[in-house]
C-alpha cells in the first residue's frame, strides 16, 4: 500500500517540480537565443539561482492575483475548462515506467504507478480527452478570439492524433506489446537496438505529431498571439490561466517521456543493462558519491571565489558566497566521509535501489533533453499557416505513417 | 457487498445520472458533455468486466473522437437554446408520448428481469489486447476486413453528405 | 485487477484533487473587486459586439468527420499489430501479413478518395469563370 502510494506521489511530485524548472528553461533559453539575459533579479535572501527564483515569484503572483470572471461567459463551462485541461494532463503519466522492475521477496514490482496492460492506449485515450479542455475554454469564454483558437486547436489536435497513434504501431509490432514496460525492456541497453535506430521514420513522425498535440510552436496556431491575442485562454486570469500554462508544460513533459520511452529506451542506461548495474551497484554508489563530492567542491569553489559584479547593493552581491560555501562544505564532508568509511557493500535491495535511482536519473535526463528540444524549436522556427498545417498533417504525415506501418510489417516478417 | 459491487453501483449510478443529464439539459453543449461522462462511466463498467481494451477504446473513439465531433458541431452551429428545445406539440401529444415512454420503460425492465445471463465470470486477461488480436486473426478475419470496408464506405458517404450541405450554402 | 482499478481512481483523484485544492486555496486568498469594465469580454479594448456563439465554417466539421473514421480504423490496427510478432514465431506470419496489408490498403483507399475529392484542402480552390471576372475598369470603379 505504501509502495503504491509512493509510486503515485513520487512521479507526480517530480513532474510538478519539473514544471517551474521548464518555465525557467524556456525563458532563459529564449533569452540567450535572442541574445539577452532573461530573468535574473528575483531573489530569496540573495539567492537567485540564475533566475530560477523568478518562477517561484510567478507562481506566488498567479495565486494571489484577482480572478476575473467575464460576465457574458458561460460560467460552468468556463470554470470547468482549466480544471479538465490540467487534471487530464496529470493523469496521463500513470503508465510510464520509471525504472526496471524490482525483484522483491514478494515478487517483482514494476516501477510505474499503473500496471496496465493497455499502456500506450491508455495514454492516447486520456490525451484525447484533453481536447475538451481547449474546446470548452474556447467556447465558454464567449470571446471570438477564444472560440477561433479553440476550434483551430481542436481541429489540429484531432488531425495529428491520427499520425501520433499510427506512428507508434511500428514500435508495437517490434515489441509485440502495447505495455510500455515491455516496450522498454524490448529495446535493450545497447543504443543501436533502440527504436530510434529501428524506427527512424516513426520517431520523426511521432516527434512532429507530439509537437502539434501539445500546441507548441511551430504548431501553436491556437494561441497565435499575432492574430488571436492569446487564443483559447484569452479570457483567463489568475490561477485559471496558470493551470492552462502548467498543463502545456505537463503535456510537454509527458510527450518527452513518451518519446524517451518509445524510441530512446526509456530508463535504459546506455550500454549498461539492469543486471550489470545491480552487480556493480556498490562501486557505482561509491564512485558516484565521490564524483558528486568532487563536483560540488569544484562548483562551490568556483562560486565562492568568483568575483561578481552586480549593480544591486543588497544580499544578491554575496550570492556566490551564499551558495558556494555550503556546497564546498558538503563536498569536502562527503569526500572525507567516503575516505573514512571505505567502500560500502550494498545488499540486494540496496543495489537494486541504486540501479533504479541511476535509471530514473537517466530517464529524467532524456526527458529534459526532449523538453529542451521543444523549447529550442519554439524559439527557432516560425509558425505555420493554418492550411499548411492541415496539409502537412493529412497529406504528408498520415501517408508517411501508413508507409511506415507497411515497411515495418515487411521488415518484421523478413527478419 | 464487495468492492466490485460498490464500484459497479458507483459507475452505474454515474452513467444513469449523466445519461439523464443528456436528456434534460436545456443547453445542447451540456447534453454533449454529459454524454462524455456517461461514456466514461460505461468505460469504467467495462474495466470492471476485465475488458481493458474495450474500455480504453471506448474512451479513445467515443469520448475522444465521436463526441468531439458532436461538441464541435454544436459549438459551430450554435443554435440558440430556444430554437432547439421548443417542441411544438399540444398537451395530448405530450401525454401520449409520456405514456409511450413509460410503457417502453416497463417492457424493457421486464425483459431485463427475465433475461438470465449465464457463462463463466471474466478471468484476468480476458479482454486483453493480445487475446483480442488473436481472435481477430482466427475467428473474425472476414468481419475484420469487412469492418475496414464498411468504414471506408461510411467515410465516403459522410464526406458526400457533408459536401452536399456545403455546396447548398 | 480491482487493485489496479483502485490505482486509476486514486490517480484521477490525485490529479483532480490537486487542481481543485489549488483553485480553492487561490479563491480564498485572492482579492475580488469585480467591475463592469473588468467583466467585459476582451475585444481589443472595444465594447464587444454581440456574442461569439455564431455559426462557423463547416471545414472544421469535415476534418472532424474524417478523423472519426480514421480513428476507429486505427483502433482496429492496434490489437492486430500487437500479436503480429507472435504469429510470425508460430509460422503463420504470411496470413497475418496479408491481413494487415489488406487492412492498410483499405485505409489508404479511403485516404486517397478524400484527397482526390479535395476534402483535405483547407482552402477550396476558387474557380474563376469568365462571367464573374471583373475587368480592371470595373474593379477600379468599385
Amino acid at each position: 500500500m505504501t509502495a503504491t502510494l509512493l509510486k503515485i506521489f513520487v512521479p507526480f511530485g517530480v513532474i510538478m517540480q519539473i514544471v517551474p524548472v521548464l518555465i525557467w528553461l524556456e525563458r532563459k533559453g529564449a533569452a540567450y537565443i535572442q541574445d539577452r539575459r532573461g530573468p535574473n533579479r528575483a531573489s530569496i535572501a540573495g539567492v537567485r539561482l540564475g533566475g530560477l527564483i523568478h518562477s517561484l515569484a510567478d507562481v506566488v503572483k498567479l495565486i494571489f492575483k484577482e480572478d476575473i470572471w467575464p460576465t457574458q461567459a458561460n460560467r460552468l463551462i468556463y470554470a470547468l475548462a482549466p480544471f479538465i485541461a490540467m487534471s487530464v494532463a496529470c493523469v496521463t503519466f500513470a503508465v510510464i515506467p520509471w525504472a526496471a522492475p524490482l525483484n522483491l521477496s514478494s515478487g517483482t514490482m514494476s516501477l510505474q504507478a499503473l500496471d496496465f496492460n493497455t499502456g500506450i492506449l491508455f495514454i492516447f485515450a486520456i490525451a484525447s480527452i484533453g481536447v475538451y479542455g481547449i474546446m470548452m475554454a474556447g467556447w465558454g469564454s464567449n470571446n471570438k478570439f477564444s472560440l477561433l483558437g479553440g476550434l483551430r486547436a481542436s481541429a489540429q489536435m484531432v488531425s495529428y492524433e491520427l499520425t501520433l497513434s499510427l506512428s507508434v504501431v511500428g514500435v508495437l509490432m517490434l515489441a509485440g506489446s502495447v505495455e510500455l514496460g515491455s516496450i522498454v525492456a524490448d529495446q535493450g541497453s545497447e543504443v543501436w537496438t533502440w527504436n530510434l535506430v529501428r524506427q527512424p521514420l516513426g520517431f520523426i513522425l511521432f516527434v512532429v505529431a507530439a509537437f502539434a498535440e501539445t500546441n507548441r510552436t511551430p504548431f501553436d496556431l491556437a494561441e497565435a498571439e499575432a492574430e488571436l491575442v492569446a487564443g483559447y485562454h484569452t479570457e483567463y486570469s489568475s490561477l485559471k490561466f496558470a493551470l492552462f500554462f502548467m498543463a502545456e508544460y505537463v503535456n510537454m513533459i509527458i510527450a518527452s517521456a513518451l518519446m524517451a520511452t518509445l524510441f530512446l529506451g526509456g530508463w535504459q542506461v546506455p550500454f549498461a543493462g539492469t543486471e550489470f548495474l545491480r552487480d556493480h551497484a556498490s562501486n557505482i554508489f561509491y564512485y558516484g558519491l565521490l564524483a558528486f563530492g568532487l563536483f560540488s567542491i569544484l562548483v562551490g569553489g568556483f562560486l565562492a571565489l568568483r568575483r561578481t559584479k552586480v549593480p544591486w547593493k543588497d544580499a544578491r552581491r554575496f550570492e556566490g558566497k551564499i551558495l558556494g560555501i555550503p556546497a564546498l562544505v558538503v563536498g569536502i564532508g562527503l569526500i572525507f566521509w567516503q575516505f573514512t568509511q571505505g567502500p560500502v557493500v550494498l545488499g540486494t535491495l540496496g543495489s537494486q535501489a541504486t540501479a533504479a535511482i541511476l535509471q530514473f536519473s537517466v530517464f529524467l535526463g532524456k526527458i529534459l533533453f526532449f523538453c529542451w528540444v521543444f523549447i529550442w524549436v519554439r524559439w527557432t522556427l516560425p509558425r505555420f499557416r493554418y492550411d499548411q498545417l492541415m496539409a502537412l498533417g493529412w497529406k504528408v504525415m498520415l501517408p508517411l505513417a501508413l508507409i511506415n506501418l507497411v515497411v515495418t510489417a515487411v521488415a518484421v516478417l523478413i527478419l | 457487498m464487495s468492492g466490485f459491487d460498490i464500484l459497479f453501483f458507483v459507475f452505474a449510478g454515474f452513467a444513469l445520472v449523466s445519461a439523464m443529464g443528456v436528456v434534460v439539459s436545456p443547453n445542447p453543449v451540456y447534453s454533449a458533455l454529459s454524454l462524455v461522462l456517461t461514456l466514461f462511466s460505461v468505460a469504467g463498467l467495462f474495466l470492471l468486466l476485465q475488458a481493458e481494451f474495450l474500455a480504453v477504446v471506448q474512451v479513445l473513439t467515443y469520448a475522444g473522437a465521436i463526441l468531439v465531433l458532436f461538441v464541435f458541431i454544436i459549438m459551430l452551429l450554435n443554435l440558440s437554446d430556444f430554437e432547439l428545445m421548443e417542441v411544438r406539440m399540444g398537451n395530448l401529444g405530450k401525454a401520449l408520448l409520456t405514456l409511450a415512454a413509460v410503457v417502453a420503460f416497463i417492457t424493457l425492465a421486464f425483459v431485463v428481469h427475465l433475461t438470465r445471463i449465464t457463462g463463466d465470470p471474466a478471468v484476468e486477461g480476458f479482454g486483453d489486447i493480445s487475446t483480442l488480436g488473436r481472435e481477430i486473426f482466427t475467428h473474425y478475419v472476414i468481419p475484420f476486413e469487412i469492418a475496414g470496408v464498411l468504414l471506408t464506405v461510411s467515410l465516403i458517404g459522410a464526406v458526400m453528405l457533408a459536401k452536399k450541405n456545403l455546396t447548398k450554402e | 485487477m480491482l487493485f489496479n482499478f483502485a490505482n486509476i481512481l486514486v490517480f484521477v483523484l490525485v490529479g483532480g484533487g490537486f487542481v481543485g485544492v489549488s483553485l480553492f486555496v487561490s479563491r480564498l486568498i485572492q482579492p475580488r473587486f469585480p467591475t463592469l469594465e473588468k467583466g467585459l469580454i476582451y475585444e481589443c479594448g472595444e465594447i464587444p459586439v454581440d456574442n461569439a456563439w455564431i455559426n462557423y465554417n463547416l471545414r472544421y466539421y469535415l476534418v472532424a468527420i474524417i478523423f472519426v473514421i480514421f480513428d476507429v480504423e486505427i483502433a482496429f490496427v492496434y490489437p492486430v499489430a500487437t500479436v503480429f510478432k507472435n504469429w510470425i514465431a508460430e509460422g503463420k506470419g504470411m496470413i497475418a501479413f496479408i491481413e494487415i496489408m489488406v487492412f492498410a490498403l483499405i485505409l489508404f483507399v479511403g485516404l486517397i478518395y478524400v484527397w482526390k475529392k479535395g476534402d483535405l484542402n483547407w482552402f477550396k480552390e476558387v474557380v474563376v469563370t469568365e462571367d464573374t471576372r471583373r475587368t480592371p475598369e470595373e474593379a477600379t470603379a468599385l
